[in-house]
Formats: C-alpha cells, structure tokens, sequence
C-alpha cells in the first residue's frame, strides 16, 4: 500500500506541475474537501459497523489521552533535536514542530510572528509530514504496533490522514485516532505562540 | 470541522443501523481505497500546482522534509514506549 500511495502521491504533484497555472487553487480545494467529506462517511460506516468500539474506547477512560500527549511530547523532542544540526535556535525549532501536521495554520503563525522564513519551513515541513504519514501508516501498522500508526499523522488524523489509519487498522483504533487528532488540532493555536 | 463531524456520524448511523448488506460492505472497502487514492492524488497536485511551494522546495525543502522526518519519528519512538507501558495486555494488531 505505502508505494502504490507514493506513487500516486508522486503522480499528483507531476499533474500538477504538467498543468500549472491552467487549473484555479480554488478548485482543486472544493474537489478534496469533497473527497475527504465522501471519505470520511466511508470510515464512519466501518467505524459502526463495529459494535464492539464504544465499550473498548470507554474500557481505556483517560488511557486515550496519553496518544495525543505522547504524539505532542514526541514531536517537540524530534524538533528539538534538529535545532542541534541545524542554524535554527531551540525555540524556533519548537514553534515549528508544534505545527503538528496543521500545516495552514501552524505556517501563518509563524509568518505573521515576523519569520517569514521560518514560516515557510513550518508550512513546508507540516504538508511534507502529512504526505509522509500517507506513505508510513502501512508499514508502521504492519510492523511496529496499531497505537504507532496514530502517531506521525497528529493533527490530521481527525481528517485527511484518518482513513490511512482506519484501513491499516482496525475500528477503534481508528476512534481513538480521531480523538487524538481533535486533542492535537487544538493544541497547535495555543502550543506554537508558546514558542515565538 | 462541522462538516467533517458530520459525514462521520452520518457514516457512523448507517453502520450502526446496519442498513448496508455484506456485499455493500465489501464495496464501501474498496471506495474508500478509491477515493483516499484519489483525494492524495488531488492533494499531490494542489502541491504541483502552487508556484509558490516549488519556488521555495530547493531552498527550504531539505530543513522542512529533516524537520517533518523527526517530527514523525518522535512521535512514534514516544507513543510506541506509551503503547509499551499502558497499552501491554491489549493486543497488539
């Protein structure tokens, strides 16, 4: 699965490149709203098919939690450990892997914070973490655990990153997946001018 | 998000009410192999399409895609100890 997405991945962004300017943002916008709005009812039938979620989810109580907290927690050490290679100080490094995958608002923040640069990066780095957890859910879910696979999708596994998830797993982690992503979206408005 | 909530639970009702027969199942399985394919294809092109991105990928792109990496592995390394220690007797797969 992780390769056929890469290569749709890759065959997207050279049909775009092909077509430039010829196709308006906007529509491209409306269509995958569209189609994430069509796959999000497509996960939402196989979430009630199982019975079994709600009384798992509820089994865990508070446990879910510890997903989004370990998710936040894992993204800033990994951010923070970049600063260490990188002319990016400390705090930047932070404010941008704070972004968690939001990568509209996380660069706008920055942006506007007067790092236009850093901006950048953090909108370039939260699309590029989006797109790698397209790519790595499927191998993660096969060979490091179901709860991993939550992870590098942060914010966006209450959306775009939630049907990877679902697929390669199963229902309630899917659910719990979704809160994570609820907790981890909204962090990020609170968690990035924390570090500017 | 609203929106997002809804096709959800609208989802997440048919489900529930069992409403779909198995070979609607099956077919909902591959619809939705179909339009996650499709809607990363759409993204990938919105990414194509945006001068803006592809004007700055040379420079700026190899920090993003070290930051995007580590960003992910951190968050994997930490969740799989958390999956480690609160989530042993659950099984695994």
């Amino acid at each position: 699965m992780s390769v056929i997405i890469f290569i749709t991945l890759l065959c997207g962004i050279g049909a775009g490149v092909f077509v430039g300017s010829g196709i308006d943002a906007g529509i491209m916008e409306k269509m995958s709203s569209l189609l994430l709005l069509l796959l999000l009812f497509s996960v939402g039938i196989d979430m009630g098919l199982n019975k079994q979620v709600f009384s798992q989810i509820k089994k865990q109580g508070f446990k879910i939690l510890l997903i989004p907290i370990g998710v936040a927690i894992g993204s800033l050490l990994g951010g923070s450990v970049v600063s260490l290679f990188f002319p990016q100080s400390l705090r930047e490094c932070l404010a941008i892997s704070s972004g968690m995958g939001w990568y509209s608002l996380s660069g706008i923040l920055l942006t506007k914070a007067g790092n236009a640069t850093g901006g950048t990066i953090s909108f370039l780095a939260n699309v590029m973490r989006e797109l790698l957890t397209f790519v790595s859910v499927p191998f993660i879910a096969k060979h490091i655990n179901y709860y991993c696979a939550i992870a590098p999708g942060g914010a966006t596994a209450m959306d775009t990153t939630l049907a990877i998830i679902s697929r390669n797993t199963n229902a309630t982690i899917a659910v719990m997946a979704f809160v994570s992503g609820v907790c981890l979206t909204m962090i990020v408005p609170i968690l990035v001018p924390v570090f500017l | 998000m609203i929106n997002i909530l809804l096709s959800l639970a609208f989802g997440f009702l048919i489900g529930y009410k069992k409403l779909l027969s198995e070979k609607m199942i099956l077919l909902n399985g591959k619809f939705q192999t179909l339009v996650l394919l499709l809607l990363i294809f759409v993204m990938g092109m919105s990414i194509g399409i945006d001068r803006e991105i592809l004007t700055q990928l040379p420079m700026l792109g190899g920090t993003a895609f070290v930051f995007a990496v580590a960003v992910c592995l951190g968050s994997i390394v930490v969740v799989y100890v958390i999956s480690r220690i609160f989530f042993k007797g659950e099984k695994k797969k």
